[in-house]
């Protein structure tokens, strides 16, 4: 992976660290995603998404996982 | 303009309710209960002589020379001790009175140097204006030992103290208790002996005194006089604008001298600072006209050329058409902007405008990304609204003072003394901070509890004290059933009882002893009237969104928000911090922090504006570094921000600024950034421009111009003429018309204008239409999210990832000292280094002596993302595992040490966390020699451009 990357796996996963104290998973992965939406600029959630699609998102927490999984660039 | 001297009523104001009727000369007068005499003579009119008392400290009775006569009252009672009743007859002159003052006055000249026409004072001392009210015509005395002789104080840089002119009125002793809080002054001795002494008869600059300038203010003579006034003689006019340090925003009277500011002297009708001011605002404005001022654009093609001064025109020209040429290879989205909190609202406003409607971008940031994002985000989501809650006034109706992460009396020192004047008057402290700051224990102050928590452990140690409070049933039930959204709370509730949040289960997490958190818990919770300030403390760190968010949920919880004395205050850093958020200079925001893909907002900003604006959120500042390392970012436009120095990784973001193409900055000084740029646009000083700056307590005040701009430009012109080169047209010819667009764009600023800031001296937004005076106070009925109810949200601890080894076994954590200021690009051109020259490395003499550390010594700091060196200072004031230093000169390379982690919600840098190993060396960095010569040769290719 290359260092940007990398440091977008850990953003999402320090984001899904914090929608994850929800019980919920089905509400923690739509705060999730929405924060994503509203937040990245769009290069870097298409960088994100191309990370699961060719790498299967590896380093990414589950719920990060999911979450990315639902935003379509 | 003149000078028109703030009138004295020579005691404090009364906030009785109750009114009185008297006579006073034959005149009816109705004032408060419990006002003087002295004042209610002064309401209508009648100025009874005085030298000890004034308005901004208790009466004190001492001089004699107030002395009034009271209808059926024995003697001569001192009319600034006395205060009115109903009926009350007085008389104020007559000839026994007047015959008591001029013997009083004969006395006080005995032992004065009669000097006025070579005093620095002549003009403007109360003494010589007494003379002249009590008719002094001769002085009979010849006393065989005077004062004359006593030997000058010239140790402080800003004020000179001769004791020679003292009549020991106690106006600055008082000062220094009351208004200021420090009680460095006493009068020492006794009878003929009295003197003001500072310390324990040490010279100022050795005493505790902090140069606040209270006791200068207070004093009636030329015996504390400012040293600016003794080298150029008296101001002779005056204008009222705002202080350019920091969030508290106290609002000053720029004395001058044509275009020269003699003294920044504190404003009395200030509603932030009410009269008070600190060393930085006070005196540390000599930045302005420092020989570093840069006055002329500059361009170069590289960082490794000679700078060339060009004209205005070409700056301009080059600039324009470097961005055009970038987004020509790299496209639309490769170039944006970063603004600053030092910048005016109206600066900020058209910078945004400019990148989001000239670049067609939202690649737009500003500093507050590295200071309180995480408090916009948290209180946006719990509250509504990104801003605290409270005016600074409220503080005064505390009664359980909660201080989370905030060096008060450091960071916004004029509010710090306003807390300290309510926590002397009765109020409990309690402190959440690692290191035992001043306001822990000071005279006359001491914390009922300090937690003094391990850095980063914040969301446990604030979900402990929930835990508390719902598992003893402290919450307040009505409150939350009438205001907050029940169903999250319910789920909170369920969340936040469970046994992992107790603070017998995070006392292993926290350090703090679990008894004093339950008790602390108890204290805040039980309180009439309980208040939360936070700072740096809660936002720089991974989780600091999380704890803002755990803030407002306990607030929410014990109903401590809506009123008076109550709420949720963040303590913004610098000056227009709420202001530059508040302006849309967030990737994601429009002004009012509404969402770039909000369909309405965003039509209703292109019908505005007259283009196409994109709808997708722009690059945040550490994403602008990554993606000029990926080569998709490749030119930035900087105003007023020193992101070399400033931001984490230093290493990281020097590279960034390296790979991009074209790096404009926009500053009074060739700071760090501008030592990567190849435009260089001077910009003007605080006191050069109009416009507005918002401080903490969403208290927007004016900034009035005092001098011409140095380079010829106030910064929004500058802005302007960038914007009009690149083909988007803006035409505003005063600030005050930015100020008219931003009200008609943005709900809570619809009410705001220049007329009405002038009139009010100040306004506090929400301010929504012509007829509001602004909302001192928020969320007073309803909160301000959608539906009206605030919202409780479930705040996880999670560990930071930067962990403590045996490699790193320290935490270096960081933090600002009351003299400097920021980067120090300001302070550090001020007499403002006589306090503070060097950033030092705070270490408990336990790890320092396991390391063979003295104080003094030189100290490697090695973390995960670099090393530097600092000198050592061994002190107890942090605990052991814990070292500390402040961030204020470029050559500590403070920033080089801290790494990239950031806050899960914001990308806020982890400031207050670094694993780090300390050891003793005897020189500096490979880094810090790097930047030494890097920096030189910067100054020389600098130095070439004024000789070329």
């Amino acid at each position: 992976m290359s260092s940007n990357i990398n440091t977008l796996v850990k953003m999402a996963n320090d984001i899904s660290n914090f929608f994850n104290a929800d019980p919920d998973k089905e509400v923690a992965a739509e705060g999730m995603r929405n924060h994503i939406v509203k937040s990245w600029d769009l290069r870097m959630r298409k960088a994100i998404i191309a990370h699961i699609t060719q790498h299967d998102g590896e380093g990414l927490s589950p719920l990060a996982k999911t979450a990315i999984s639902r935003i379509s660039a | 303009m003149s000078i028109d001297k703030q009138k004295d009523y020579g005691t404090p104001i009364s906030t009785s309710t109750d009114m009185v009727t008297l006579e006073i000369d034959g005149f009816k007068v109705t004032a408060p209960a419990g006002t003087s005499v002295m004042r209610a003579a002064s309401s209508i009119g009648i100025e009874i002589p005085k030298l000890c008392a004034t308005d901004s400290v208790e009466p004190f009775g001492s001089c004699r020379l107030c002395v009034v006569q009271v209808e059926g009252g024995r003697g001569l009672p001192a009319s600034c001790t006395t205060p009115i009743w109903e009926g009350m007859k007085v008389v104020t002159q007559n000839q026994k009175l007047a015959d008591v003052r001029r013997g009083v006055m004969e006395l006080y000249i005995s032992d004065h140097p009669l000097d006025c026409l070579t005093c620095s004072a002549n003009g403007d001392c109360e003494l010589q204006d007494m003379a002249g009210a009590v008719g002094l015509r001769e002085v009979r005395y010849r006393p065989v030992a005077t004062h004359l002789n006593a030997t000058k104080d010239t140790t402080n840089p800003y004020f000179t103290f001769d004791p020679s002119k003292c009549i020991v009125c106690s106006r600055c002793v008082r000062a220094c208790e009351e208004t200021q809080g420090t009680f460095a002054l006493t009068i020492d001795g006794r009878g003929f002996d009295s003197k003001v002494s500072a310390g324990q008869n040490e010279s100022f600059m050795e005493s505790e005194c902090v140069s606040c300038g209270a006791c200068v203010q207070a004093c009636p003579t030329a015996t504390l006089m400012e040293t600016s006034v003794i080298e150029n003689g008296l101001p002779e006019h005056a204008i009222v604008t705002t202080c350019a340090y920091c969030g508290v925003g106290c609002s000053f009277r720029a004395e001058m001298k044509g275009e020269q500011v003699i003294r920044m002297v504190p404003n009395k009708d200030g509603k932030a600072n009410h009269g008070h001011s600190c060393v930085k605002g006070r005196f540390a404005f000599g930045y302005a006209t420092h020989k570093d001022r840069i006055t002329k654009p500059m361009i170069r093609a590289s960082i490794e050329d000679a700078w060339k001064e060009v004209s205005w025109e070409e700056a301009i020209s080059y600039a324009a058409s470097e961005m055009k040429r970038i987004q020509a290879k790299y496209g639309k989205d490769s170039i944006g902007g970063i603004t600053s909190s030092r910048c005016t609202n109206e600066e900020v406003y058209i910078m945004q405008k400019l990148i989001r409607a000239g670049f067609g971008n939202n690649n737009v940031d500003t500093c507050a990304r590295v200071c309180h994002s995480p408090t916009g985000y948290g209180l946006k989501q719990t509250f509504g609204e990104s801003s605290g809650t409270q005016d600074f006034d409220s503080v005064m109706k505390s009664d359980v003072i909660l201080i989370i992460g905030a060096n008060v009396t450091d960071g916004h020192p004029v509010f710090g003394s306003q807390m300290k004047k309510r926590l002397r008057q009765g109020a409990k402290l309690i402190v959440v901070d690692p290191r035992e700051i001043d306001i822990v224990k000071m005279p006359h102050v001491e914390a009922s509890y300090h937690l003094k928590l391990r850095p980063s452990t914040n969301v446990a140690l604030v979900n402990a004290l929930a835990h508390v409070i719902v598992s003893e049933n402290l919450v307040d039930e009505e409150f939350v059933n009438a205001r907050c959204d029940v169903a999250s709370f319910n789920k909170w509730l369920t969340f936040i009882a469970d046994e992992r949040h107790s603070p017998e289960a995070t006392e292993s997490i926290t350090g703090v002893p679990a008894a004093e958190m339950r008790a602390a818990a108890r204290l805040y919770a039980t309180a009439e009237n309980g208040a939360i300030y936070y700072g740096l403390g809660v936002t720089e760190h991974s989780q600091g969104s999380t704890t803002v968010i755990t803030i407002a949920n306990l607030a929410m919880a014990t109903g401590n928000l809506g009123r008076d004395g109550v709420g949720v205050n963040p303590l913004r850093g610098q000056n227009n911090v709420q202001g530059s958020c508040d302006m849309g200079s967030f990737p994601h925001e429009f002004p009012g922090y509404r969402h770039v893909s909000d369909a309405d907002t965003h039509s209703m900003f292109e019908n505005a504006w007259q283009t196409n604006l994109s709808n997708e959120p722009g690059l945040r500042i550490p994403n602008m570094f990554d993606a000029a390392l990926d080569n998709s970012f490749m030119g930035l436009y900087c105003e007023g921000e020193d992101i070399a120095q400033s931001d984490p990784d230093i290493k990281h973001v020097h590279a960034a600024l390296r790979a991009m193409e074209c790096v404009i900055v926009q500053d009074i000084f060739l700071n760090e950034t501008a030592k990567f740029a190849h435009v260089f646009l001077p910009g003007a000083s605080f006191l050069e421009k109009d416009g507005t700056f918002t401080n903490a307590e969403r208290r927007i005040s004016p900034v009035r111009k005092v001098m011409r701009p140095l380079a010829g430009y106030a910064d929004w012109e500058i802005t302007q003429m960038l914007s009009n080169a690149l083909g988007y047209p803006m035409n505003y010819t005063h600030p005050s018309e930015i100020m008219d667009e931003i009200a008609s764009l943005t709900p809570t600023f619809n009410g705001v204008s220049y007329e009405k800031i002038d009139n009010l001296g100040s306004i506090q937004w929400p301010c929504y239409d012509e007829e509001s005076e602004g909302t001192p106070i928020m969320h007073t009925e309803e909160f301000m999210r959608n539906n009206g109810k605030g919202l409780f949200m479930l705040t996880e601890f999670v560990a930071t990832q930067e962990r403590v080894n045996g490699k790193f076994p320290l935490i270096l954590t960081t933090g600002r000292i009351l003299s400097q200021y920021n980067v120090g690009a300001q302070t550090r051109r001020t007499e403002n280094n006589a306090w503070h020259l060097e950033d030092r490395l705070e270490i408990h003499s336990h790890d320092a002596e396991d390391r063979g550390i003295k104080d003094g010594d030189w100290v490697g700091i090695k973390s995960r993302a670099g090393e530097t060196v600092l000198h050592a200072l061994v002190t107890d004031r942090v605990q052991p595992g814990v070292v500390f230093t402040t961030f204020h000169f470029p050559e500590s390379g403070a920033n080089v040490i801290t790494t990239d982690n950031s806050d899960w919600a914001t990308n806020c840098p982890e400031y207050k966390v670094t694993a780090v190993q300390v050891t003793k060396v005897s020189q500096t960095s490979e880094w810090q020699e790097g930047y030494r010569a890097f920096s030189d040769n910067q100054l020389d290719l600098l130095a070439q451009a004024s000789h070329g």
